[in-house]
């Protein structure tokens, strides 16, 4: 069962520490985007891929966040600064794709599906995060497999782009936004296994139905989880 | 000379004091804690030759000692990082393992500065109500700084291994180094160098600065280096500071040679706990790549646990 008080609308996080956090946006009660939500000397900023690869400082009112244990809070600046340096040379495409893609020490894109830069938005906040901790992997992404794709998905995408299914469907994965959430929620040792994640999305989902959460709301009717006992 | 002393005293709830000749062992082991904190946060301020220690009968009580002008600047050590004003971790983590015990349930503690049998300045209800201490983030004050000097290299040796930069007459400055240091610096014997140190230095003006080699500097990465430390120390924004870390490195990217010296000299310069863990971070992160590498994997070792002990401060 979920701590109530460990899922946070983020504008609601103004008297907490700093912190980086896995954030999604709820149109009503289900997440659409993704991003990584990083609050330090009071400022909250957010880091996204939407469109393009970029530093918001607005965080919209229906986005929720898990608080990422594994990175420490004096590695907050720096995590800011890898962020950034990511952004400045970072230009992903859309695809329903994560290979074990990685944003490096230089800010350069790393995939095992080479030469593609790939993703979702959830994707590039995995790249982000793979590149910044010591750990090997954050998540054990062979955990899902095309089975989490939409019908035809790879079908269309291979027409359209001129590649063979057979040379990229080891590649292909979605990876959403609620799972990327609920990996906030995992405690210990990395990577994080899909299994473990599996048995908290009812509950996030629950937990969101009965906030009736919208992105027209504009966050001030809903009581703040922290407060929730 | 008069002495002046900082004292702690371990009492048990209800303020009976402990006795000495028979403590229980969770007693023990807390008031052996203290002691031991008690006595590196003196020694880090105060040279062994100038402090004794009491652990007196009766009751558990131990006390570090010394002629008021020194244990008045520990005082003051102490009192800076209880108001969140200090920047030494080292002090600041003694401080805390205090306070860890000071606030535990079963035991009452004393801790106390004694100028005189009369005048006793309590510290233990200050450190009761406030949270664990940190340090002070501001990096403005920080007395410590990366420089990069140049001099006539001079006499290095010593059991406590030095060398010198002589600059005629009597100005020279001596810069502390590791006997590996040392062995290293001695081909630079006579000749003009370019060194880079940390350079502390003390508010009171008094008190001399002190060095701390790092590394010698070659001719071809000089000027560069130059730009980017005038620039680094002046600013005191740390994220801006990192943004200017990243940029430095990024001029190399495409200049692997330049990149490898370049992450080669940041991985023994930035292995100091004068630096902020996101700096140390910064420059493991660049030099992901150089884990396993032969000529670096060991200093980047070193460089992660200097990382992993600023965290612990």
């Amino acid at each position: 069962m979920i701590a109530l008080f460990d899922i946070v609308q983020t504008v609601n996080a103004t008297d907490s520490h700093d912190f980086v956090a896995l954030g999604s946006n709820f149109g009503g009660s289900y997440p659409y985007h993704s991003l990584l939500v990083v609050r330090y000397s009071e400022m909250l900023r957010g880091f996204q891929y939407f469109g393009t690869a970029n530093e918001i400082d607005n965080i919209p009112n229906d986005c929720f966040h898990t608080i990422m244990s594994h990175i420490q809070k004096s590695d907050i600046p720096a995590f800011i600064a890898h962020c950034k340096n990511v952004i400045k040379n970072a230009s992903p495409e859309f695809g329903y794709f994560y290979s074990g893609d990685e944003y490096d020490q230089n800010g350069v894109h790393f995939s095992n599906f080479k030469g593609q830069q790939r993703m979702t938005c959830v994707g590039f906040c995995l790249a982000i995060i793979k590149g910044f901790i010591d750990e090997e992997e954050f998540i054990n992404y062979t955990d899902w497999n095309q089975a989490s794709l939409e019908n035809e998905y790879l079908t269309k995408f291979c027409e359209e782009n001129n590649f063979n299914i057979s040379d990229i469907e080891s590649h292909a994965r979605r990876i959403t936004p609620l799972d990327y959430i609920a990996c906030g929620l995992v405690q210990g040792e990395l990577p994080i296994r899909k299994k473990s994640i599996d048995n908290l999305i009812p509950d996030i989902l629950n937990f969101m139905v009965q906030h009736e959460v919208n992105s027209s709301n504009n966050g001030d009717s809903i009581i703040p989880a922290s407060e929730q006992s | 000379m008069e002495l002046e002393k900082l004292v702690i005293k371990l009492k048990e709830e209800g303020s009976n004091a402990i006795n000495l000749e028979s403590m229980s062992s969770e007693a023990l082991d807390s008031f052996m804690t203290v002691v031991k904190a008690l006595k590196e946060l003196t020694l880090s301020i105060i040279d062994q030759d100038e402090i004794t220690f009491t652990i007196s009968k009766g009751s558990a009580i131990v006390s570090a000692n010394a002629p008021s002008n020194l244990m008045e600047e520990v005082y003051q050590e102490v009192e800076s990082a209880i108001g969140g004003q200090s920047e030494d971790r080292e002090i600041i983590s003694k401080i805390n393992t205090i306070q860890k015990e000071i606030k535990r349930a079963h035991f009452d503690y004393y801790f106390h500065y004694e100028k005189s049998i009369s005048e006793r300045i309590p510290i233990h209800n200050i450190l009761k109500k406030s949270k664990r201490l940190s340090a002070k983030r501001d990096r403005n004050r920080t007395n410590s700084s990366l420089v990069l000097l140049n001099g006539l290299l001079n006499q290095v040796g010593g059991k406590k291994p030095n060398y010198h930069f002589d600059y005629g007459g009597n100005d020279k400055i001596t810069i502390d180094c590791s006997k590996e240091d040392a062995q290293n610096i001695t081909r630079h014997l006579y000749k003009n160098v370019y060194s880079l140190l940390i350079k502390k230095e003390w508010p009171n003006a008094d008190r001399k600065p002190e060095y701390t080699h790092k590394t010698i500097v070659e001719k071809r990465i000089l000027r560069d280096l130059q730009h980017f430390l005038s620039e680094y120390n002046l600013e005191n924004d740390l994220l801006i500071k990192l943004d200017l870390l990243h940029d430095f490195i990024d001029l190399t990217i495409n200049e692997p040679i330049k990149n490898r010296e370049l992450l080669g000299l940041f991985i023994k310069v930035f292995d100091d706990k004068i630096f902020h863990p996101s700096e140390i971070k910064t420059i493991l992160l660049r030099s992901k790549h150089l884990k396993n590498d032969k000529e670096f994997y060991h200093l980047r070792d070193r460089l992660f646990s200097t990382y992993k002990k600023t965290l612990e401060a």
